[in-house]
């Protein structure tokens, strides 16, 4: 089996939700000579790729996109360690993901970091209920990185508390530092230009898609 | 704070002043009456689905408004007089199930949270669901119903409906497990995820036969609905197979207990379900009341289309615009839902197409009276 029909199978694992394929297939390609940033690059990020377009078209649905997850995560078990050692080429930026603090509604954050991941960005996931003083120290700690800031809110309640996060970063004079996007059921564009941020995206796959155009 | 006696529910027209008694032929209860008996009010009924926003009315925490049903009765009912629409207090919030299965929730005291939220989770792994006890109602009231209990009491004494949460089965169950987990089971273990989902319902008919024989069936309008179930989430197929038949085990239960009217939230975007919740109707042979309260995704055109002939629809206006939009442009928004609403065949109310936003000010569901005054009025 040449390279590319073994990266090519890769990725259909991970779309058809294959986890024991995934793991299986991940050491075939090693075992190949295929280097663990071509197989994540080449295989994995193609296969959730698919699997965000077919979501985005109503072909496919949370329950299969977690799956996919956890399929990637059984490879990226195996790759992780020898990535470590190869190094990972260039990325696009380092995104800073998060839920808004009060809200511990994590499947469409979880989501997000998954997508921009595979995209080509560095993760930082701060995980759920994040205050500002949180998302400022690790602003501070990535300063001179191109940075992105991915906030979801599920709630109306956390959403209003997006605000106060420009409005923190601002205060600290990092604005320039930092792209913002925030997503999540209630979130408008007309809320984001509202309160001063950069983008917002429909759903995981379309956030991948526009935190790439703004890096650019 | 104490209830007087005029200001009841039956006479609370009492309490709105000479100028509305002159321009108002309907009371809020005759409003309701009038359309959930298929006849015309004088105006469209306003259900803004006010519950923590009340809070503010009567200068309660959002935390303690939902840890005690009287405070949540009385910010509710506060609120239905300062404002004057027709919503009566109910008592519920999207992750009800997990204390009542044993697990922790926690109030919604700090800055973001907007209700209760799970801490602990009942059930994390297969096994767990094996042990899961259905509560009891018999004993002592499980989790939050003690809440519900009280604010359901209030309600009746006044003679208001009776309003408590007795579905969604599907979103019930994705808080009673770890939610992820609950996710993955649907494809990978769906005979648990069944199991589950038939515990749950069982809990929710309990609910139901310890509410109806309290109260009696008459004054019930149960609430069913959920956000696990949307299209955001799973497929219409999918819905079918783990969320349909426990809503029809309940609505069917319901029927025998001869409740006759129900509160359906299908929340978020759930227009891919809306064959199913209309053969519900069909396969049940019902020939009660639905009220539906879809989420803003689902076009009040296409709620008509769909349950028109039968039962109450409402608009559904986006509740975060209560947030960016100006009173100005909310009474344009309500204006628009309400022209192609007023004349569904067997009514309509003006509604929030999910909870009215806790922290809005009252100004922008002023908007939505006032757009019902003005546009909505059938004379």
């Amino acid at each position: 089996m040449s390279d590319r029909e073994i990266l090519n199978k890769l990725s259909d694992r991970l779309v058809n939700q294959d986890i024991e394929g995934c793991k299986t297939t991940t050491l075939e390609a090693l075992d190949a000579g295929i280097s663990a940033f071509d197989a994540i690059n080449e295989g994995l990020s193609v296969g959730m790729k698919i699997v965000g377009d077919k979501y985005e078209l109503g072909e496919l649905y949370l329950p299969h996109i977690m799956m996919s997850a956890k399929a990637m995560d059984a490879a990226m078990e195996i790759l992780t360690p020898i990535l470590e050692k190869e190094g990972t080429g260039e990325n696009i930026g380092t995104a800073i993901t998060f839920v808004q603090e009060g809200d511990i509604h994590e499947i469409g954050h979880r989501l997000v970091s998954i997508m921009l991941g595979v995209n080509g960005f560095n993760i930082v996931d701060l995980g759920v209920d994040v205050s500002n003083k949180t998302i400022i120290e690790e602003i501070n700690k990535h300063n001179g990185d191109k940075i992105l800031l991915a906030g979801s809110a599920l709630m109306t309640t956390s959403m209003q508390g997006q605000k106060d996060t420009v409005t923190a970063i601002e205060e600290q004079g990092l604005r320039d530092s930092v792209k913002i996007m925030f997503g999540g059921a209630p979130v408008s564009e007309k809320w984001v230009k509202d309160i001063r941020a950069d983008a917002t995206a429909k759903n995981a796959a379309d956030a991948a898609r526009v935190a790439v155009e703004l890096m650019k | 704070m104490k209830t007087t006696k005029n200001a009841q529910y039956i006479g609370i027209v009492g309490v709105k002043g000479g100028k509305e008694l002159m321009t108002q032929r309907m009371t809020s209860p005759e409003r309701m009456m009038a359309v959930m008996s298929g006849k015309r009010p004088d105006r469209v009924p306003v259900i803004p689905f006010a519950l923590g926003y009340s809070s503010q009315v009567t200068g309660v925490s959002l935390g303690d408004w939902y840890a005690d049903g009287d405070k949540c009765f009385e910010a509710q009912f506060a609120s239905m007089r300062l404002h004057g629409y027709e919503e009566t207090p109910m008592y519920g919030y999207a992750s009800m199930g997990a204390l009542e299965f044993g697990g922790e929730i926690e109030y919604p005291y700090g800055k973001g949270q907007g209700a209760p939220f799970v801490k602990k989770h009942p059930v994390n792994t297969i096994e767990d669901i094996d042990k899961l006890q259905v509560p009891d109602f018999e004993k002592e009231l499980p989790g939050a119903y003690k809440q519900a209990d009280k604010l359901a009491s209030r309600c009746a004494e006044m003679g208001m409906p009776v309003s408590v949460q007795v579905g969604s089965t599907f979103t019930a169950a994705s808080v009673v497990a770890n939610t992820s987990e609950f996710i993955s089971w649907l494809l990978m273990e769906p005979d648990a995820a069944h199991l589950l989902l038939g515990k749950v319902c069982d809990m929710f008919i309990n609910a139901i036969d310890y509410f109806v024989d309290k109260y009696g069936a008459q004054k019930m309008l149960p609430f069913d609905g959920g956000p696990s179930e949307s299209n955001t989430l799973i497929s219409a197929e999918m819905f079918e197979e783990f969320a349909y038949p426990y809503m029809k085990r309940i609505h069917t239960h319901l029927k025998e207990a001869g409740v006759n009217s129900v509160l359906m939230h299908p929340c978020s975007d759930q227009n891919k379900n809306i064959p199913h919740y209309v053969k519900l109707r069909t396969e049940m042979d019902w020939s009660g009341k639905y009220v539906w309260l879809f989420g803003p995704e689902t076009p009040v055109k296409a709620q008509i289309e769909a349950f028109g002939d039968h039962d109450v629809v409402c608009g559904n206006i986006n509740p975060s615009l209560f947030l960016t939009e100006s009173y100005e442009d909310l009474v344009e928004i309500c204006k628009e839902n309400i022209l192609e609403g007023m004349h569904s065949p067997s009514g309509y109310m003006l509604a929030a197409g999910c909870e009215f936003p806790p922290h809005a000010p009252p100004i922008k569901l002023m908007a939505m009276m006032d757009a019902a005054e003005t546009y909505g009025r059938y004379e």
